[in-house]
């Protein structure tokens, strides 16, 4: 059973918690290794801002970087995502949600309480 | 009560509605898709036949991307207990077999006491190549901070 720190799951967690972050780490993820010239292409925010998303993806050990001359490559570092590759972790994260929205939906009912009987 | 393994995840909830109503959201499709997906109103169908051996499918839709959770139902021991497989059908998620999940439900002064087992899952080694199971947590992610 994978156990990690408390830290370790917020930063990966904080890590992921951008839309930026989420799709470069996507590409990324699917084996290749790009610039961070090549990793903002696609968005439509300042070079400084993509270099401050990748840092905080390399912090969380998301990502790896390494120098290549004048070039800094980024790649997937898969160690850190076995955790949420763990199936258990991903699980309790989705029942946590369900559990969320039952208790909402019996608790605070909105236009009515749950009635079975109630018409639709 | 099955037995919690290291390869189980176990969680507890009180409700503060009564037993028969909580039975009934977790067993009613009607009500099931008012609920059960991550996305507010993000059931995208439900079919449900709640009885021993009766097959379930439920299709969420989570940032415009389709899970498709289904399994059968093992015991129902209504209004107190009931047992269900859990697997996701190829797509956002990946195919695990037969987990299991248990619920329990136990009256209290406060309402309704919900226990929650899932276990059976794979070893992590059983997934299929980094890429595809990034993938799918992934977009699992997605919805956790939708």
């Amino acid at each position: 059973m994978v156990t990690f720190s408390d830290e370790a799951l917020d930063r990966t967690f904080a890590a992921l918690a951008h839309p930026i972050r989420r799709a470069i780490l996507t590409r990324l993820s699917r084996g290749e290794i790009a610039s961070v010239t090549g990793l903002a292409e696609p968005f439509d925010v300042s070079l400084m801002a993509v270099s401050k998303h990748l840092k905080v993806l390399a912090e969380a050990g998301l990502i790896r970087q390494e120098k290549d001359g004048r070039v800094q490559r980024c790649s997937f570092d898969p160690e850190t995502m076995d955790l949420a590759k763990d199936w258990l972790e991903v699980h309790r994260t989705y029942w946590n949600q369900q559990l969320d929205a039952l208790q909402a939906y019996l608790e605070e009912p909105e236009d009515g309480s749950p009635d079975p009987l109630r018409e639709r | 009560m099955p037995v919690q393994a290291a390869d189980s995840l176990r969680l507890t909830r009180l409700i503060r509605a009564d037993r028969k109503a909580v039975w009934n959201a977790l067993t009613r499709p009607d009500q099931m898709r008012r609920w059960m997906c991550p996305a507010p109103n993000g059931v995208k169908s439900v079919t449900a036949d709640v009885r021993e051996g009766g097959a379930y499918d439920l299709v969420m839709v989570v940032e415009g991307k389709e899970h498709n959770a289904f399994g059968t139902y093992r015991e129902i021991d209504e209004p107190s207990r009931i047992v269900f497989t859990w697997d996701w059908r190829p797509g956002e998620m990946q195919p695990m077999g037969d987990t299991v999940v248990t619920i329990e439900l136990t009256e209290v002064e406060e309402g309704t006491e919900l226990v929650l087992v899932h276990e059976g899952f794979p070893a992590p080694e059983a997934t299929t190549g980094h890429e595809q199971g990034w993938d799918a947590c992934l977009a699992h992610l997605e919805g956790v901070f939708a």
